[in-house]
């Protein structure tokens, strides 16, 4: 049974662990941030997956965690655990491609943690339904704030 | 209002861009934890301890048999002898050079005794290589001649069987080789990244 279970939550984490990164990258200042926001996000997963029945899609159900845990990370509550990263780190790459992450990060991280969310749904070209699911608020309310998001975006191009 | 949208939608597909881009990028990565890599490499030097456990049996199921196959077919006591301490100094090879080798030291002990251990066993094995082929190739040789010396008839028969069995074998030997070599220099690497600063 833990065999099964190990083996679909690897599975689980190879498929979306792009996605975990991403969103931790984007509310996070440092390197070790990202990383403990990852560490503590595939924690969750791993904790929740016995009792996960398929009510939502996994995807729906992993950006839920993984927002859930940027949002409410208690930075100052410190575990001794088997430290986990990914071989790689954007605040000090400097090719093309990571300025252009950045470029998006830069403009993301001046939102506020709760819109940050709602950008990154939809960036992922999740429906207002699907992106109501994860973050628990009506699709009417998502449209709203999309509004209001996108005229900030705007805002910040034209400082 | 049009190039109003349409410079929102610039912007948008920009932003989705950047982001695809990050995930693009992290797709081609691999999630580390040092405690995951120990454990693949440990789980490694059991696979080289367990070669070498096959490897002692074998010789030791060998070594015993080979006295009896060769006497029934008449080959000379000297043949006999040198095949048996053959088979016998291969075990002792293999007990020898995994000496002080354990799976422990990867997850507990010493990296660095532990890649010191591994890098002398690689010695070993590539000085093993060394040495062993010609000493078959003459083995070979000296077999052929003593099966010719029991006649045509049995010349054939033999030669057939020791040219199927040797070609065989060389294939199992090299395809072995291979793998295994390639398990010891993982091992290696694997312990040189944890033991990087």
């Amino acid at each position: 049974m833990t065999q099964s279970l190990e083996t679909e939550f690897k599975r689980i984490v190879e498929e979306h662990k792009s996605t975990i990164y991403s969103v931790c990258y984007m509310y996070s200042k440092d390197p070790d941030e990202v990383n403990d926001l990852f560490q503590e996000s595939l924690v969750k997963v791993w904790q929740g997956l016995p009792s996960f029945k398929g009510n939502s899609s996994m995807k729906t159900w992993i950006w839920r965690i993984t927002l859930n845990t940027c949002i409410s990370a208690e930075r100052k509550k410190k575990m001794k655990t088997v430290p986990l990263s990914m071989d790689i780190n954007l605040f000090e790459d400097k090719d093309a491609n990571t300025k252009q992450v950045n470029m998006l990060k830069e403009r993301i991280s001046k939102l506020r943690p709760f819109d940050r969310a709602i950008v990154l749904l939809w960036l992922e070209n999740m429906s207002y339904d699907e992106i109501a699911a994860v973050v628990g608020i009506t699709s009417k309310q998502v449209s709203v704030r999309l509004f209001r998001i996108k005229e900030q975006l705007k805002q910040m191009t034209n400082d | 209002m049009n190039e109003i949208y349409d410079n929102n939608m610039m912007e948008l597909e920009e932003m989705r861009g950047q982001l695809n881009l990050l995930k693009q990028k992290l797709s081609e990565q691999e999630i580390v934890s040092e405690k995951l890599m120990r454990k693949v490499t440990s789980e490694r030097l059991s696979k080289i301890n367990n070669e070498g456990r096959i490897a002692v049996a074998v010789a030791a199921i060998f070594a015993p048999l080979n006295v009896f196959i060769f006497q029934d077919l008449g080959l000379s006591t000297a043949f006999i002898i040198v095949s048996t301490v053959y088979f016998l100094v291969c075990a002792g090879f293999s007990l020898y050079s995994r000496r002080g080798i354990n799976p422990d030291d990867v997850i507990y002990g010493n990296l660095v005794e532990t890649h010191r251990k591994m890098v002398r066993y690689k010695t070993l094995c590539n000085r093993w290589l060394m040495g062993v082929i010609p000493f078959l190739a003459l083995w070979f040789g000296w077999l052929m001649y003593e099966l010719y010396k029991q006649g045509q008839e049995m010349y054939r028969e033999s030669m057939l069987g020791a040219c199927i069995g040797l070609a065989i074998g060389s294939i199992c030997g090299i395809i072995y080789y291979n793998k295994s070599k390639k398990n010891l220099n993982d091992a290696i690497q694997e312990i040189n990244d944890l033991t990087k600063e």
